[in-house]
């Protein structure tokens, strides 16, 4: 489907960005570091000794940076593979998982700390064929929904349940939020709830307000068809 | 463990130098290779006693150069270093013979970990 | 081979080229096959009606005439025979009785009131010597004595021996015929026998035709009077207005107008021992009836058959064009699914290439900064200054390095929505090798690259001009060996056109492999590949309006050269 193509590609490139700008200010922070080590030494010997420790504290930032930067790039490995196929077996709670450690980039912008919930450790781990690349824009979507009527300091909760034989995602908006009423109306006249809305569709699922706590219910059939 | 010969082969110079004089600073003796054929002519000419070997090379690859070590030379324990998304060449080299793999950018004591393991179980 | 070429040009011309982007390609089709199909059913179906209607019409007439020959033939046989008879009659009279008992009055009265009894028509009878004069005679009119020497018929039964007279009016004004004979005698004097019949029989014999009300039979003289009633033509001792040819003896028909304006056939059947003929009119409506009513039913078939075809060809090439036109846009929504999917995916690759290649820097970064840690944990006095120097220079290389990556890929994530952009291609050569030269390096592979220098810059979308060249020169460096050699070169091929050629030293194509290289799903690769790189990148380029050329020769290598207009058409989606 043609709608469902549209987008892809777009989203790519936003979270290829944003991990990007990350590695960039990993990469900024170890030149710094770097610099300033070298600033020290080329003073004098005895500014070395002086300032052991401002140097001892340079090197541990730039391996702790390393570290960061690692981890980004792997991330990055493994969101890049997401579109090897269209259609593709995925874990859903891994998926989630790698999402909201894409996403963080962009919550902290909005000054929103996401969590995901464990998962169940009886259940058996939820797996899904579907499209990989459309999961992760469903979630990132219902995250951008929460982001325009959250306020800063909030806290977003993401959890799988199975619901009735339904593969669920459930995404819990907490911290200071207006009434589940006035909630559930912002969301919903959203262009992001647009957006997901349809993203929903190309999945054959669906995308509800929680009727209960505010936040939004993701649901995806075991199998697309093509 | 002291003294022991090591052959460092990746064709990255600064990487392999630098992790080479942090090896020697351990009290290992490190000697440095930057391509497959600079490696074979350094196990014929100075047999080290453990190989400390990136997969990705220009030239002759790591794996080619794994499998003239256990033809050659089966003794010598041989670890591989891989990229992050290469661990097939990691599972690939187990196959060949290596004795583990290690993904950059490493952790230094783990790799001195790894080789104290290599040599012990050699018999 | 010429009769091939031709087809495929009529075929092309006529079925449409199936690289038309027109909108209108199907109403073409549609149409194009529609008059096609109408044509080919309906010509031979209108030849073969006029062939029948032509056919038929004569055999039919055929039908028509026979008969009317025949029945005019018997009917004028009928007619001799009656004469036949009634002069063999008297014949045998004049041959029975001598001169002087036929000149006998009370004789010849006896003989007529026999023959009276036994013929019908007899009006009167009579004995006439060799010099015309009436000897002896029976019958209601007073001939007695009356001399006929002078007269025609006279002079002409004594030289021919028989007579038959054409019709005239006698006795109470009705119509009567005379039969004459003559016998010569014993001493060479001739006698002449004659009698008079009266019409009658021949209405009979006419009637006896059984002829319809539209219908005229009538006998005529040799100089056209009618002899006997006819319905249409006039009186007796009429002009007979239809003409007739003169000299058959065998009865023809023809056909003709009428004075009162009917189409007619007429039958005319002249006699053989006498002046007369036998006239037969029968109107042509009432002769093609048949005819006539089997033309109007086949009008009527033909009309519905006719329309029939064109209803049956018209729901045919609709629904047969329709699923021409939902298959071909089925393949092209399946196309750009496969080509968005390949696009997704070679920018996965792409991405997954940089966070690999990032790996190395950081690698050494880690190295040197846990040198520097060693190095301050082992010794305290900082003899080495320089070298500290050195270490914190090589971290900051390297940070370099990763930015250099990074840089190329935020770049290349920036755009990745369609624009039309003005390209500088040299550039965007570059920075597609950019992401490939890690693997031309690990391999020994030169690069070498001839762009023409002020290359104009062109007006298309980046990203798909990007992974044109990307495939392509990934496909280079999969058919070349290691150790080999790519060229790229890029020129200005006319006022609105640039050319980008990649060569490969590789193991070439053979001329089958060469037919078939953007064949969609083709690959040489045995488990690798979808083989939908080349046919996306032929797609795109021909949705661009430009041009991909490929040569290639086996052991030697292959060039691939991409034509690019410098003003590039929008293509629609991906």
């Amino acid at each position: 489907m043609n709608k469902c193509e549209d987008k892809e590609v777009a989203f790519f490139g936003k979270i290829t960005a944003g991990i990007t700008h990350e590695l960039k200010n990993v990469l900024a922070i170890i030149r710094e570091s770097s610099g300033l080590m070298g600033d020290i030494i080329s003073i004098s010997p005895e500014a070395i000794i002086k300032h052991q420790e401002k140097i001892q504290n340079s090197i541990v930032r730039i391996k702790d940076q390393i570290e960061r930067g690692v981890n980004l790039t792997d991330r990055l490995n493994r969101f890049a593979h997401s579109t090897d196929e269209t259609l593709s077996k995925i874990d859903l709670q891994e998926t989630t998982e790698q999402l909201v450690i894409l996403a963080q980039r962009f919550a902290r912008l909005k000054h929103v700390v996401l969590k995901t919930v464990p998962p169940d450790q009886e259940a058996p781990p939820v797996t899904l064929v579907t499209r990989h690349v459309q999961i992760h824009m469903a979630l990132f979507a219902s995250l951008e929904c929460c982001f325009t009527v959250m306020s800063a300091g909030g806290e977003i909760n993401i959890g799988i349940r199975k619901l009735e034989g339904k593969n669920a995602v459930h995404v819990v908006c907490k911290g200071e939020l207006p009434v589940q009423t006035e909630f559930s109306r912002d969301i919903s006249e959203s262009k992001n709830w647009q957006d997901l809305q349809e993203i929903a569709a190309c999945l054959q699922g669906s995308a509800h307000l929680d009727e209960i706590e505010h936040g939004i219910v993701l649901s995806f059939p075991n199998e697309i068809s093509r | 463990m002291k003294n022991l010969k090591i052959l460092l082969v990746d064709d990255e110079e600064e990487f392999v130098t630098t992790l080479a004089e942090r090896l020697e600073l351990r009290g290992l003796q490190a000697r440095v290779a930057l391509n497959g054929e600079a490696a074979l002519q350094i196990i014929e000419a100075d047999t080290p006693e453990i190989v400390i070997l990136d997969v990705l090379m220009p030239g002759l690859g790591g794996l080619e150069v794994l499998r003239w070590i256990k033809a050659q030379q089966p003794q010598i324990p041989v670890i591989l270093l891989t990229g992050r998304g290469s661990t097939k060449e990691g599972i690939k080299g187990m196959e060949l013979g290596a004795f583990d793999y290690l993904m950059k950018p490493i952790n230094i004591e783990e790799l001195i970990k790894k080789i104290q393991e290599a040599i012990e179980s050699q018999p | 081979m010429n009769f091939k070429n031709l087809w495929t040009l009529l075929s092309k011309g006529f079925l449409g080229h199936s690289d038309d982007d027109n909108a209108d390609r199907y109403r073409i089709l549609r149409r194009n096959i529609f008059i096609l199909m109408i044509l080919i059913t309906i010509i031979p179906l209108i030849i073969m009606a006029v062939i029948y209607q032509h056919e038929y019409h004569s055999s039919i007439k055929k039908e028509i005439v026979i008969p009317l020959q025949t029945l005019t033939h018997k009917t004028k046989h009928t007619f001799e025979l009656f004469f036949e008879e009634r002069l063999s009659v008297i014949r045998f009279i004049a041959t029975s009785y001598s001169f002087k008992e036929l000149s006998d009055q009370k004789t010849m009265n006896r003989i007529f009131n026999v023959l009276m009894d036994e013929y019908c028509c007899l009006v009167d009878l009579g004995l006439i010597n060799n010099k015309g004069i009436q000897l002896s005679y029976a019958g209601p009119y007073d001939f007695l004595g009356k001399d006929y020497s002078e007269q025609k018929w006279f002079q002409e039964v004594v030289v021919k021996g028989t007579y038959i007279s054409n019709v005239f009016m006698g006795y109470r004004k009705f119509p009567h015929v005379a039969v004459a004979v003559m016998k010569r005698t014993e001493d060479g004097s001739a006698l002449i026998l004659r009698a008079t019949i009266d019409t009658s029989k021949f209405d009979d014999i006419i009637a006896s035709m059984g002829l319809n009300p539209e219908s005229d039979a009538f006998l005529i003289n040799r100089n056209g009077i009618i002899q006997t009633s006819s319905r249409f033509y006039g009186e007796i001792l009429d002009h007979c207005p239809l003409s007739f040819p003169r000299g058959n003896y065998e009865p023809i028909v023809t056909e003709a107008t009428d004075p009162r304006g009917r189409e007619i056939l007429i039958a005319f059947a002249p006699f053989s021992s006498s002046d007369y003929a036998l006239v037969l009119v029968k109107p042509k409506s009432d002769v093609l009836h048949t005819w006539h009513t089997l033309r109007t039913r086949m009008f009527f078939i033909f009309i519905s058959s006719v329309a029939l075809i064109i209803l049956v060809v018209f729901k045919l090439t609709d629904t047969l064009v329709t699923r021409v036109k939902d298959a071909d846009e089925k393949r092209e929504l399946t196309f750009r699914e496969l080509q968005h999917t390949h696009k997704l995916s070679s920018i996965g690759r792409l991405a997954a290439g940089v966070a690999h290649e990032i790996n190395n820097p950081m690698a050494i970064i880690n190295e040197k900064a846990g040198l520097m840690k060693d190095l301050v944990a082992y010794d305290d006095n900082f003899q080495n200054k320089e070298k500290f120097l050195g270490l914190t220079d090589s971290i900051l290389k390297s940070v370099e390095r990763c930015r250099a990556i990074t840089h190329r890929l935020l770049g290349f994530a920036r755009r990745m929505e369609i624009q039309l952009v003005e390209l500088d291609l040299n550039e965007l050569i570059q920075e597609t090798l950019g992401f490939l030269e890690k693997e031309a390096l690990y391999r020994n592979i030169e690069l070498v690259l001839k762009l023409a220098d002020n290359l104009p810059r062109i007006c298309s979308d980046r990203g798909q001009v990007q992974q044109v060249f990307l495939n392509i020169i990934n496909n280079a460096l999969a058919a070349v060996e290691d150790e080999g050699e790519i060229v790229i070169t890029s020129w200005e091929e006319d006022a609105d056109t640039v050319g980008v050629s990649i060569q490969d030293n590789g193991s070439g194509m053979s001329e089958a492999t060469l037919k078939s290289i953007f064949d969609p799903f083709f690959s040489t690769k045995q488990e690798k590949g979808t083989g939908l790189g080349l046919a996306i990148t032929y797609g795109i380029v021909k949705k661009m309006d430009g041009e991909i050329k490929v040569e290639s020769k086996q052991g030697e290598g292959s060039i691939f050269t991409v034509y690019l207009p410098k003003k590039a058409k929008i293509g629609s989606g991906e």
